[in-house]
């Protein structure tokens, strides 16, 4: 899961491989925005069919939080 | 449940005007960086959108829209029944601008006219209500107008809205027809999100007053007054990507029809990304959903009808179609209908 999700935010925010890690607080990278948002959220319905809540998301600060959260879902 | 059925009635001619006047969101102006409106482009689709000069209003273009379609049809005014206006940017708080539109376009006393304050999702109510009207055999015409100048309420200095509406009117005309065989609407409302998208001053809950009108700056930068509008896009999005494709498939179901017995799917036109995102998730081929926001923006309840007389006019009057129509939106309001469009007739794009 994990390594699908940083792949995820590689392709999204048209990042080299390796430059994602698992730690990251993805809202502090330059390239986060609105679209970035919509982008991640959209890839994950169609990837695993299910919309995180807004105020779930908000909850989740790293890449490694977002990868747990689908991973119990 | 707000399901409804209908029998051999039908869309039987539509037409829409906007304003002459074109701004273009990749022209540099004072507020947005070049990044910044790039960036809204790339995520909604919107590149260009029609502004309504100051003496111009919704009713004007609706106006403009429904004299060309009874000219062109060669209407008798007499046969319209019933006046529908849906807007919220009326020309007065009262009365109703659908009754004023009457006397305007010379409709008979004996025709009902009144309006419906509802965005997004009001072409498909209007239609619903229209088609409605129609199964009494005493109503021979329902004249729909749908009219939105959303340029004037929302601040060009806001950076979640500044860059996506825009200004147009439309005409439908409704009437009971053998060939229209079956149509199947849906209509919701979630009253819980109605902060989602708003005006907060301006009406009774919070009057207009001095300090009503002050602009204000907020956290992201963005100006605007408390008398402008503001919307919450992300849950917008929640919204949209969830419930919108649950009403389809509800639509769907009630029909007994599927995906692929829908030739057009005609959805309001608001965000792109999103739609397309809605599209590919339930299996809808892209060649079946046209756009027409890169030209004209987010027109609210007018968006799906400007999108057929401006993307099918040539498509519409001469092959019979089943469409799916879905409006979603303020309120939060969202509807969805399956009907056959029947070679109606659709006017030119009309300019004023």
């Amino acid at each position: 899961m994990l390594s699908n999700i940083i792949k995820m935010f590689e392709e999204i925010l048209e990042r080299d491989t390796g430059t994602i890690n698992a730690q990251d607080e993805f809202r502090e990278y330059e390239e986060w925005d609105s679209l970035a948002y919509l982008s991640v959220i959209a890839k994950i319905d169609d990837d695993y069919h299910f919309v995180i809540p807004r105020d779930e998301f908000q909850k989740i600060r790293t890449i490694e939080d977002l990868a747990n959260y689908l991973e119990n879902k | 449940m707000a399901i409804f059925k209908y029998s051999e009635i039908g869309i039987t001619g539509i037409s829409a005007a906007v304003p002459k006047e074109k701004n273009n969101n990749l022209t540099p102006n004072d507020f947005f960086t070049e990044k910044e409106a790039k960036s809204v482009v790339k995520m909604t689709g919107i590149k260009e959108r029609r502004v309504a000069p100051s003496n111009i209003c919704a009713s004007d273009l609706c106006y403009a829209a429904a004299e060309q379609l009874i000219m062109e049809m060669a209407i008798d005014k007499n046969m319209i029944d019933v006046l529908i206006f849906i807007s919220q940017t009326p020309d007065y708080r009262m009365p109703a601008t659908g009754i004023i539109l009457q006397h305007r376009l010379g409709l008979s006393k004996s025709c009902a006219a009144f309006d419906i304050n509802i965005g997004c999702s009001g072409y498909v109510y209007g239609l619903c209500l229209a088609y409605s009207f129609c199964k009494q055999k005493t109503i021979n015409k329902v004249l729909l107008l749908n009219g939105e100048t959303r340029t004037k309420v929302y601040s060009f200095k806001d950076k979640s809205t500044g860059l996506l509406f825009g200004d147009a009117g439309a005409a439908t005309l409704i009437e009971r027809n053998k060939s229209a065989g079956d149509s199947f609407f849906s209509m919701n409302a979630d009253g819980s999100r109605y902060h989602f998208i708003m005006i907060p001053a301006g009406g009774y809950r919070y009057p207009s007053s001095p300090e009503t009108v002050k602009e204000k700056v907020f956290e992201d930068g963005s100006i605007r007054t408390d008398e402008q509008g503001i919307m919450d896009g992300s849950g917008v999005f929640d919204f949209t990507i969830q419930d919108v494709p649950q009403d389809i498939i509800r639509v769907l179901n009630v029909s007994g029809r599927s995906i692929n017995d829908i030739d057009i799917f005609l959805f309001h036109q608001a965000n792109k990304f999103i739609t397309d995102h809605i599209a590919k998730k339930m299996g809808i081929p892209l060649e079946k959903v046209p756009y027409s926001l890169d030209k004209f923006g987010n027109t609210s309840s007018v968006s799906i009808p400007l999108n057929m007389v401006s993307e099918l006019s040539h498509q519409l009057p001469n092959e019979a179609k089943t469409v799916l129509m879905t409006g979603f939106g303020v309120g939060l309001s969202w509807a969805t209908c399956l009907l056959n469009l029947t070679r109606p007739y659709i006017s030119k794009l009309i300019e004023i």
